[in-house]
């Protein structure tokens, strides 16, 4: 049905009028855009800056832990990684320095985030990834650690040891639970 | 600068030409409100889009975690109400649109020449748009999704010759499972917006090649309106309309949790999407070998006729009122689909169904009692072989340790929920007929409150049927006041005892406690297998003798060291019971009154974890707390609509007046001028 030879008569070009369109459009679409924008972005962000609160566990008794040397401890944790609901394995290193007095690392080194070895010979914990050195006691002696080893929150209960499990904020000289 | 780096640009790839095509266009008759349903579809996919990649930050496709992980989105993550609903509620809004846009097209005559290929591929989208809609309902893994899969697998199923290789391929296999999952999940996110995002891509080619059809009356025709500004103008006014709308469904009307998907669930009354209903509600017409007419005859017919539409039809007349006859193939199919939907919305064949059961069960216990009153006539039973009798002794530990007593009273022990059963001997039940009684009342009596005792061995069942057919007391049952056990005095626990078991003490909770479970579901479970023992909606009162507290704990209210505020704690504390039981502590027991015990109906899978976890929603229901609680709302949904809907306002009114202040402005400068 169109043909193009008929006269048309455009719309009036009022350049006011256009410009306000142009404006009107861009403002709705820009707040339409901000107001998705911000609830999407929370959605990733303020999931991603949660921190985890641990709760203390029960790692076993105190007396199976021989005085001395560094032992490394295992328990196991019901955890809950987001939808995911599994007992985790836990592994500590344990410290006794009396029948009431335990202290426990985290086996992560505070560095970037590589497990540590203790090493009888030599009485000192290493790092296998960048060299860092840890005393017995969790300080360090020299590597690139800018912390000493982190310790865990534990008590003791008729005999029995409880861990808390946290994870801390790697490579700055702070230890915070993240 | 700016404009350097723009030519610099612009001689490397063609920017300005590439925005001229897809803005400047005449458009005949002006820009017009009628024309804003392509380009609101368009919107509606883009935004699905979005809500799409921000779910699968989220979201996984598998059988086991596919609906925890959906519903950790939408409870737990900050705004994950609001992706989740804008994509539920923007699916529906996106069919609705398509039809309209679809209807615009057909009432102006839009599919007629030189727009046959532009209609053309808008049918595809139409199909490509239901094949969305039918894999994404499949995703949440929830009972709606899985039986709506299940159910439209199976049509596929039916088409004759390939039907079977179709629905294997679609799912994967012969059954739904992982690898359904998998496929639906690929076509969803990748396979088929693909397909769509090319075919919305040749779609608009072809509508900018022969630009908008504009009014069919000729003088309408030579004003001539451009597509930038003014009818993308409009169109951004109707997408803020759409998105208020969403925002507000996804707030006011969230999508419903219907439970985990449970494959032996006989309960749930599947329903396919809303957009298949017609579908669903045209298929009952057809049935036993004309079953195929419905499930691939309707649909192909009605895509036949859209696809031939723009050939059959090529008289260039487009006012619909000079085109009768395609006016009224056009009505037909429209009211037909439109009385086909709200009809198979309405239906409720599982119910007619349950109706027709239970009236002819109503016949039967009148039966069972002629049966009876027959054989109490007939006092000769054969005596007790030696094997029963040894049986009918271990039968009676049976009778006492699992709870039968709560209900049923043997020789004056016993609870009252039940019958007397101590002369069931000489009722001349056969044994078959009570192993049936005890694995499943329910076919006896739909409406008995008796739970099957699925968890008994088939050597304690046949213990039992032995010694209740042993039971042939005489005696005229004694009258059953209705609290004569419940009266019964409990004795004082010793101090060290404590009279309920707390949760840690229980066991360890299982799957169902991490799932959303569906509450009207919960209850129809709670009353076939909970109610017996807890009392009808968890009010308590059954019996137990034997036990410290006399009585089976009531769940509404349950003991406060259940109860949590947290729904993911609360749910917790009730599923270490219903996952692994619990025994309450009782005095020393005689023989007959041993405290009954609850059986761990996760650990000896009498219940599916999908079924506990309706039970447990319904029972944190009945304490006030709500199962599907968002958590972390990020801004609370109601909030957060009002919130949008008033800087929408507010802009409108901006907007509104800085147009107002300009057009009066201008108007009087003229009048000034022309005074001059």
């Amino acid at each position: 049905m169109e043909k193009s030879e008929e006269p048309k008569i455009p719309e009036q070009h009022d350049p006011s009028r256009r410009s306000f369109l142009k404006i009107g459009t861009g403002v709705i679409g820009g707040f339409a855009t901000l107001i998705l924008a911000v609830p999407f972005l929370d959605a990733l962000v303020s999931q991603s800056l949660r921190i985890k609160i641990g709760k203390f566990v029960n790692a076993g008794p105190v007396s199976s832990i021989s005085s001395g040397n560094p032992q490394k401890v295992f328990f196991d944790e019901r955890d809950r990684d987001a939808y995911i609901e599994e007992v985790e394995r836990r592994d500590v290193w344990a410290l006794k320095n009396g029948d009431n007095e335990v202290t426990v690392f985290s086996p992560i080194c505070p560095h970037l985030g590589c497990r540590y070895n203790w090493h009888p010979e030599r009485e000192e914990f290493i790092c296998p990834c960048h060299g860092s050195v840890f005393a017995k006691d969790g300080k360090v002696l020299h590597g690139p650690a800018p912390r000493p080893l982190d310790t865990l929150p534990t008590k003791i209960q008729d005999g029995e040891l409880y861990v808390k499990w946290e994870r801390f904020k790697l490579g700055v000289p702070k230890k915070i639970v993240v | 600068m700016l404009s350097n780096v723009q030519e610099w640009i612009n001689d490397r790839w063609p920017v300005k030409e590439v925005w001229k095509a897809a803005t400047e266009e005449e458009i005949p008759g002006g820009a017009s409100y009628a024309y804003v349903f392509g380009s609101a579809t368009l919107f509606l996919f883009l935004l699905q889009i979005v809500t799409g990649i921000w779910q699968i930050f989220y979201y996984v496709p598998t059988t086991d975690h596919a609906y925890q992980s959906l519903s950790y989105l939408r409870l737990n993550v900050p705004f994950g109400w609001l992706i989740h609903g804008l994509h539920f509620w923007g699916a529906t809004a996106m069919i609705v649109l398509v039809a309209v846009h679809l209807s615009r097209v057909y009432i102006w005559g839009g599919y007629k020449k030189p727009r046959e290929l532009t209609w053309l591929l808008g049918v595809l989208l139409l199909l490509f748009t239901m094949a969305m809609s039918f894999t994404g309902a499949a995703l949440p893994w929830d009972e709606t999704g899985y039986w709506a899969s299940e159910v439209g697998t199976s049509i596929a199923g039916t088409t004759p010759f390939l039907g079977n290789v179709a629905v294997d391929l679609l799912r994967g296999g012969a059954q739904m499972g992982q690898l359904t999952l998998s496929r639906f999940f690929i076509l969803h996110v990748a396979i088929i917006p693909a397909i769509l995002l090319a075919f919305i891509a040749l779609h608009l080619v072809a509508f900018r090649k022969k630009g908008s059809v504009g009014p069919w009356n000729e003088s309408k025709r030579k004003r001539i309106g451009a597509f930038w500004p003014d009818q993308v103008f409009k169109d951004a006014f109707v997408f803020t309309i759409i998105l208020l709308i969403l925002i507000g469904l996804a707030a006011f009307f969230a999508p419903p949790f219907s439970g985990p998907a449970d494959a032996i669930d006989t309960t749930f009354q599947p329903k396919p999407e809303w957009n298949f209903l017609f579908l669903y509600q045209a298929i009952k017409a057809f049935q036993g070998p004309w079953e195929p007419v419905g499930t691939i005859g309707i649909p192909t017919a009605l895509f036949a006729f859209f696809f031939l539409l723009p050939f059959v039809d090529k008289n260039p007349e487009r006012n619909p009122r000079k085109r009768p006859i395609a006016m009224l193939i056009g009505f037909i199919i429209a009211g037909g689909i439109t009385t086909l939907t709200i009809t198979g919305y309405y239906s409720h064949p599982g119910a007619k169904q349950n109706g027709g059961s239970v009236a002819t069960a109503s016949a039967k216990p009148g039966k069972a009692a002629t049966v009876e009153t027959v054989s109490a006539k007939q006092p000769e039973l054969p005596p007790l072989s030696p094997a029963q009798k040894s049986g009918a002794t271990k039968g009676a530990q049976v009778f006492a340790t699992m709870g039968c007593t709560a209900c049923h009273t043997v020789n004056g022990v016993g609870g009252h929920v039940g019958p007397d059963l101590s002369g069931e001997g000489l009722k001349a039940h056969s044994a078959a007929w009570l192993t049936t009684q005890i694995r499943n009342p329910k076919s006896h009596d739909p409406k008995t409150v008796m739970p099957p005792f699925t968890m008994l061995s088939n050597v304690q069942v046949g213990e039992l049927v032995d010694y209740l057919t042993s039971l042939r007391s005489t005696a005229a049952p004694a009258a059953a006041p209705s609290t004569s056990v419940a009266s019964h005095t409990p004795q004082t626990p010793p101090p060290n005892v404590r009279v309920i078991q707390l949760p840690s003490q229980v066991g360890e909770p299982g799957l169902a406690a991490s799932m959303v479970g569906n509450v009207g579901h919960g209850k129809k479970l709670f009353d076939a297998n909970c109610a017996s023992c807890h009392g009808m909606a968890g009010k308590g009162g059954v019996a137990n003798p034997g036990s410290y507290l006399g009585t089976i704990p009531a769940l509404d209210p349950v003991r406060p060291e259940l109860f949590s505020k947290d729904p993911a704690v609360f749910a917790d504390n009730l599923d270490r019971f219903i996952e692994n039981g619990a025994a309450p502590p009782g005095p020393s027991p005689q023989k007959a009154m041993a405290p009954m015990s609850m059986v761990g109906y996760g650990k000896t899978q009498s219940l599916t974890q999908q079924e506990i976890s309706n039970i447990i929603a319904y029972i944190m229901s009945l304490n006030g707390v709500n199962r599907a609680k968002i958590l972390h709302p990020g801004i609370a949904p109601k909030t957060f609509f009002f919130l949008a809907l008033g800087i929408f306002i507010l802009l409108w009114l901006i907007l509104g007046t800085m147009r107002l202040v300009s057009t009066q402005g201008k108007t009087t400068a003229s009048s000034e001028a022309e005074k001059k």
